[in-house]
């Protein structure tokens, strides 16, 4: 598809966490990050069959990052207070993931 | 509510970076000269059409490119708007106003956000502008008659080998690796010291 070929020269879509700053690649949008918000409200089952697809387990976090549970949309396009805010989003309903 | 510690959140910053610097040249160095180039040969073609195989075709493919082009340098041109470090918030704004408004810092994650999804957009139209440049010159390249026929399909047949190697080049820049976790550093001989 040329869409795909002509996709990103000089490693667009290559997004770090902010932070663990690991690297992960991937072109995000808003609506997945407002699919993962609407999942959190349904549950911590339905949360973390989201995150599983999202593939926020395939991001390299360092073990200990505190962002590991979020998906990858929500590292890329959440800036910094709004990350914090998903951060305790995720924690009330996922706990330490 | 649960009561979480406060986790911490670094600046926004390009994985490379030198990224931002090099897609910058590339919307302002390379892609004015391939624009210019596709608007001369729109020029040639104009004017002696006959001399190529299929003139029609090949101005098809240079106006789209010289467009895609063109997009490229107004679209990064506004996306690099978004895009400044903290020395430049620090050149415009003293510590006391950082402090007073925190919102300033904030603001610049947000920016290079945007930054991001709109050079994302540059990146696509001046790929696209330089593959379609390739494809139109190969097409021009194409022997109208006999004469001089083998060499110029020889070109032709050269340029659409270059376009083959552009396209895996853009295709391998997506999928290439950033590198997984850090691996210590190998000291390289004389290396600073
Ligand atoms: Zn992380
Ligand atoms: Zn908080």
């Amino acid at each position: 598809m040329l869409y795909d070929v002509t996709l990103p020269g000089n490693g667009v879509d290559l997004h770090q966490c902010p932070s663990c700053v690991r690297p992960f690649r991937g072109h995000y949008t808003r609506d997945q990050v407002d699919d993962w918000e609407r999942a959190l409200e349904q549950g911590e089952s339905l949360a973390r069959a989201h995150l599983e697809q999202s593939g926020a387990f395939e991001v390299l976090h360092t073990a200990t990052c505190p962002l590991r549970c979020l998906p990858p949309a929500v590292l890329a396009l959440c800036p910094e207070s709004e990350l914090r805010a998903q951060y305790h989003k995720g924690r009330a309903v996922l706990g330490d993931c | 509510m649960e009561q979480s510690k406060e986790p911490y959140i670094g600046p926004r910053a390009p994985h490379f970076l030198g990224y931002p610097e090099a897609s910058a040249t590339a919307q302002t160095v390379a892609a004015p000269l391939l624009a210019g180039a596709s608007l001369s040969l729109i020029g040639v073609i104009i004017v002696d059409g006959g001399d190529f195989r299929w003139p029609g075709v090949t101005l098809l493919l240079v106006v789209t490119s010289a467009i895609a082009l063109i997009a490229t340098m107004q679209i990064g041109a506004d996306a690099r708007k978004y895009l400044y470090n903290r020395q430049t918030v620090e050149a415009w704004y003293a510590p006391e106003d950082l402090e007073r408004n925190s919102e300033l810092l904030e603001r610049r994650s947000a920016h290079f956000i945007q930054w991001q999804v709109r050079n994302r957009r540059a990146v696509i139209t001046f790929n696209t502008g330089t593959m379609l440049l390739i494809f139109s010159v190969a097409t021009a390249l194409v022997p109208p008659h006999d004469e001089q026929a083998a060499w110029r399909w020889a070109a032709a047949g050269l340029a659409l080998a270059g376009a083959l190697v552009e396209a895996w080049w853009i295709h391998h820049l997506f999928h290439e690796d950033p590198g997984g976790p850090p691996q210590k550093p190998k000291s390289l001989n004389g290396g600073d010291g």
